[in-house]
């Protein structure tokens, strides 16, 4: 995937086939263990609580349980796949839209800039990036209640703006990827600092954004934690959310909870299909060519 | 934003030129982060110096003492006698200032004019006319004061005749849930382990006397004023007994309590608690052991139970009926509420000369006959009904408020209205508060001195009486510890367990003294505020070095947590690694790369509730010779026909857990890796292969070096996210099985930020938010000290001398 042009240096001997024959095995054996979860996961949609429990089903259950196990899903008061699916949607775009762009900005900001407070600026990130979010929970809970934000989706998505761990990615990934005098030309040629920013080292990031992109979205669609303290009326609920409404620690009904696990999971990987194209298109892109 | 001015001359000065515009690249960064993240991490610190749910004249959390002590404290309790002469206010100011925070909290809890309801009611089909247009000219003036008494009266006499099932069963409810709200608030019950131990001795040694009123209840002569008392005998025998009547039902229920008298673990147990009320509430029994085994269970069982349930978050939604009652659900749990004795709804009935339970009346019989003979319920009416009876504790509540209206000065400035909120902000807001007490003109009689002098009293009565309790304490103390010794000699095991109570109550009176004396409580021990933050400074901090078992307990946590990171790091390190390198490696050119990496970072888009049930099945082990676990199966397959049980033992339960988090993070890990590696200049391999370098070579000589700093990334992340380790080990049998840590016994694979969980939100009764903000701030520091650790050993030597030489004056690029 790299360079595709390069001359064929080397003749591929019979050992060096068989290296690759056994990577092949390898990878192929890891990515079925990655992907066998899912599967399990879709399969026992169609089993009831009870066939669920009792063993480890590894062949596609009936019909007729699937659809029943939709419809108690459906009618389950707790459980609104249109009003979760959009809450989910808008929350996870935002705040990865937010803390991808914003955090280029930052990382790009460091990097380019000999500003007097740079390296304080980026010690301080590097210190804030060992704060357990956790830990802080009890204050920010607090003062989410102080500013009147319980309850809305701000709190969830304008906090993803600071990200010090992604602005570290990009700012490790600018080091060894951009080169200044991309933004001396760019200078020179009359391009003003936001432009130089947005249109000529935006693009050179690509792959690195793409990858936090991801980690972001799967991160900000699979949180829990802070939505459950955050959110409590049913309109406002994201999917993961609603799917744990269907938890209860004596009589869940696994078979609704597969089928609520899988519905909730396929919009992800319909951004993660659509996303992960944009790594390997975005890796070859590549940046400065010496 | 202006464009720079492009000057064509040298680097350096074009770097002074530019170097502003850094500030406006991190500024949003910055101020979002110091918004969002550090204010709130500056509260935890502050959390960190106070405890939650304990009482002491200092505090901290509120913003105003004042209205605090308004609010929650009960005066009339404290000055029965001379209320006036000592307060300074008369009881009747007094009453108004409590009817006004009793509306206020009415108001808090239920909206009284809440829109939907009032619409409900309006939509009703069976209501005067008259009332129905009153109601409209509410919803389009939004005016309370336009409806009048005869409508309040109409719908009163509406809502008392349509009691259909399913609104005796919401009416129900609100009881049910003060009763679960009222155990899960509880900060009044001490947790302290020593205290709990005293309480089961205390109630184990009330049972010989339980038994020996039972004793002699049986041997009575049935008259009409013990009739009773025999058949609730008979009742709880046979309840006890499964439903069916046993041989003799005193017999059965002495040697149910003779069960009881040896081992304190035993009185966890529910039919206990429900028999003796059951027998106290129809005199078969005097002794009343059923309060202390309230507060053992409030402790910890009921609020166990109760988070169990899964009706529970939604039972405000049934007593509003906004949720249909026909639910199997919320009949098992009220059903389990009940067993358990959270709440008491079973009527008992006499018949046939035998107490039966009444099937026609009752919350439960209610709601089993609603959801048996499947009543349909009138949405519209129910919501309507609910909303009246709203509407009339509201009403009820005007009292309060007249009174309030008639004093002219209140009247002057608008009313009591013009204090009120009725949607939107729903706290008690104090500047509003202090308007209102200064207009009543109490402000200035019921002010902050007032509750400080009667503090000030109130604490050195306290220190006066804990003096006499200490000094009392203090002349047993060489009895028991005497006592104690002897018993130590004679070797006899029970001997020695009854006089080490004994001499451990003296120990803890005299701790428990000592601390009274240093630190009264004053007034606000009487308050009845939910949660109080108390300045308690270092003491968490002290408590977590100094107490053995509490060290041990969250170093043991930590200890776990960074042996399951380490466990899952290295080899998801070096896996990751392997991949990268081969799905880089130009000679081998693989295909299907992208394929490849998308499925292997799949399972990182799974949600760990998931993770948890597909593992816990994949390895679950059973006696069961047919178990169809998938590990146990293989297990099988390779001679071993009893297969495993991986979560017995600590030490495979921490592989189990550490082989999930790597199954979730390498693809993670490898895409991290393979950014790193894509980065990296093509040429550099290139060149590499024209000079003859193996894949090896490359990969030792080249690339590691070059993607040191994602790797460092990579560590770094790995390191935080794994001393933040929770939802696994949470989801997978929460931090079983036991394990030991320099001697105490601990959950073998519980993590610290689940310690941090369980004391901050967890079962318990006391929420010790002030431990839990102090062991996240030694969290942190140690997170801080090994991530300084590792960026110091892996640091770019190369650019440490460069800026070096920069420093001394060369312009290097």
């Amino acid at each position: 995937m790299r360079n595709r042009n390069e001359p064929k240096l080397t003749s591929l001997s019979a050992s060096l086939r068989a290296r690759t024959v056994m990577i092949y095995v390898v990878v192929g054996l890891l990515a079925l263990l990655s992907i066998f979860p899912f599967y399990y996961m879709f399969i026992n949609s169609s089993y009831s609580s009870y066939h669920i429990l009792k063993q480890m089903n590894l062949l596609p259950g009936t019909i007729k349980q699937l659809v029943m196990n939709i419809k108690s899903l459906s009618g389950h008061p707790e459980f609104n796949f249109a009003i979760g699916f959009e809450n989910s949607l808008i929350i996870s775009t935002a705040a990865t839209f937010l803390s991808v762009y914003f955090s280029a900005l930052t990382a790009y900001g460091i990097k380019v800039y000999q500003f007097k407070l740079r390296n304080a600026a980026f010690l301080f990130i590097m210190v804030v990036l060992m704060v357990p979010a956790q830990v802080s929970i009890t204050g920010f809970v607090t003062e989410m209640m102080s500013m009147n934000l319980i309850g809305t989706k701000w709190p969830l998505i304008i906090p993803a703006l600071a990200a010090p761990g992604t602005v570290f990615f990009i700012k490790q990934y600018l080091d060894s990827s951009l080169s200044l005098d991309i933004i001396e030309a760019s200078r020179i040629d009359g391009a003003n600092e936001f432009y130089t920013f947005n249109r000529i080292c935006l693009p050179i990031m690509v792959p690195a954004l793409a990858t936090m992109a991801i980690f972001s979205y799967v991160a900000n669609w699979n949180n829990f934690f802070t939505p459950s303290i955050i959110l409590s009326r049913l309109q406002d609920k994201t999917l993961p959310l609603m799917v744990y409404g269907l938890y209860s620690d004596r009589f869940t009904d696994y078979g609704q909870v597969f089928a609520g696990l899988s519905i909730s999971v396929l919009p992800l990987i319909v951004v993660y299909l659509f996303l992960q194209r944009f790594i390997i298109q975005g890796v070859s892109a590549g940046s400065v060519k010496e | 934003m202006a464009i720079g001015t492009t000057k064509k001359s040298s680097g350096r000065r074009r770097n002074i030129s530019y170097s502003r515009y850094g500030y406006f690249f991190i500024i949003p960064f910055f101020i979002v982060y110091l918004i969002f993240s550090l204010t709130p991490l500056f509260s935890t610190f502050g959390y960190s110096t106070t405890n939650m749910g304990e009482t002491n004249s200092k505090f901290y959390g509120f913003s105003d003492t004042e209205a605090y002590y308004d609010q929650y404290l009960n005066l009339k309790d404290l000055y029965s006698s001379n209320f006036e002469g000592d307060v300074g206010i008369t009881p009747k100011e007094y009453s108004n200032m409590k009817a006004y925070f009793a509306l206020q909290k009415i108001i808090t809890n239920q909206d009284p004019f809440n829109e939907e309801g009032m619409k409900a009611i309006a939509g009703l089909t069976d209501i005067s006319d008259s009332a129905k247009a009153n109601i409209q000219e509410y919803l389009s003036t939004k005016d309370p004061s336009v409806i009048t008494a005869d409508t309040m009266t109409a719908l009163k006499t509406y809502s008392d005749t349509y009691k259909p099932l399913d609104i005796v069963v919401t009416n129900d409810l609100p009881k049910v849930i003060s009763a679960i709200s009222d155990i899960k608030n509880s900060s009044a019950v001490d947790t302290d382990a020593e205290t709990l131990a005293t309480l089961s001795t205390t109630i184990m040694d009330q049972i010989p006397a339980l038994v020996d009123e039972l004793t002699a209840l049986k041997t009575a002569e049935v008259t009409d004023t013990n009739k009773a008392a025999v058949m609730a005998v008979d009742y709880y025998a046979t309840k006890l007994n499964d439903g069916k009547a046993p041989g003799n039902s005193f017999d059965s229920l002495i040697s149910f309590y003779n069960t009881f008298t040896t081992d304190s673990s035993a009185l966890h147990n529910y039919s206990l608690y429900t028999t003796s009320q059951g027998l106290l509430k129809n005199q078969a029994i005097t002794v009343d052991i059923t309060k202390d085994l309230a507060t053992l269970f409030t402790a910890g069982d009921w609020t166990t139970t109760i988070n169990s349930l899964s009706t529970v978050p939604t039972l405000n939604k049934f007593a509003n009926a906004e949720l249909d009652l026909h639910n199997d659900q919320l009949l098992k749990d009220l059903t389990t509420l009940n067993d358990a004795g959270i709440i008491n709804v079973d009527i008992l009935v006499e018949k046939d000369g035998k107490l039966v339970l009444d099937t026609q009346n009752g919350l439960l019989s209610n709601l089993n006959n609603l959801i048996v003979t499947n009543f349909q319920p009138d949405l519209n009416k129910s919501h309507a009904t609910a909303q009246i009876r709203r509407l009339s504790i509201y009403v009820n509540d005007m009292t309060a408020r007249g009174i309030m209206n008639n004093l002219d000065a209140v009247k002057a400035n608008g009313g009591i209205d013009k204090y009120m909120n009725f949607s939107g902000d729903r706290t008690v807001n104090v500047n509003k508060y202090l308007d209102y007490k200064s207009v009543l003109g109490i402000a200035d009689k019921l002010n902050l001195a007032k509750y400080n002098a009667l503090d000030a009293k109130r604490r050195s009565d306290e220190v006066t009486q804990a003096k006499a309790d200490l000094a009392d304490y203090e002349k047993q103390l060489p009895d028991a510890q005497a006592a104690y010794d002897a018993a130590v000699a004679t070797g006899d095991a029970k001997t020695i367990n009854t006089a080490n109570e004994a001499l451990a109550t003296v120990t803890v009176g005299i701790r428990t003294e000592n601390a009274n004396i240093k630190t009264p409580s004053g007034i606000l021990q009487l308050s009845a505020a939910s949660e109080k933050y108390v300045f308690v400074g270092l003491e968490n901090y002290k408590s977590i070095f100094t107490d053995t078992n509490r060290f041990n307990k969250v170093f043991g946590d930590l200890w776990n947590t960074v042996l399951m990171w380490l466990m899952n790091y290295v080899p998801q390190l070096l896996l990751a690694l392997l991949l990268a390198s081969w799905m880089t490696d130009n000679r081998l050119k693989m295909k299907g790369t992208g394929a490849m990496k998308a499925l292997i970072y799949m399972p990182s888009l799974m949600t760990a509730a998931t993770i948890a049930i597909f593992f816990y099945r994949t390895f679950q082990w059973s006696s069961n010779p047919e178990s169809k676990a998938m590990a146990q199966q293989i297990l099988r397959i390779f001679g071993h026909p009893e297969g495993y049980n991986f979560f017995a033992k600590p030490w495979a339960k921490r592989t189990v857990i550490a082989f999930i988090n790597f199954w979730m993070w390498y693809g993670n890990t490898m895409i991290i890796l393979i950014a790193g590696i894509s980065s990296v200049s093509v040429s550099l391999f290139e060149s590499a292969q024209i000079d003859g370098a193996t894949s090896g070579q490359v990969f030792r000589k080249i690339t590691l070096p070059m993607i040191r700093p994602i790797m460092l990334y990579t560590l770094v992340i790995s390191l935080i996210g794994g001393l933040q380790m929770y939802d696994i080990p949470k989801l997978m049998g929460n931090g079983e099985p036991a394990g030991f840590f320099r001697g105490t016994k601990i959950k073998s694979t519980e993590t610290i930020l689940m310690y941090i969980q369980n004391q901050a939100f967890g079962p318990s009764a006391v929420h010790q938010v002030g431990l839990a903000a102090a062991v996240s701030v030694v969290l942190f520091v140690i997170t801080c000290a090994c991530s300084g650790v590792i960026f110091y050993l892996m640091r770019d030597k190369e650019a440490g001398r460069m800026k070096k030489l920069a420093k001394r004056g060369g312009d290097v690029k």
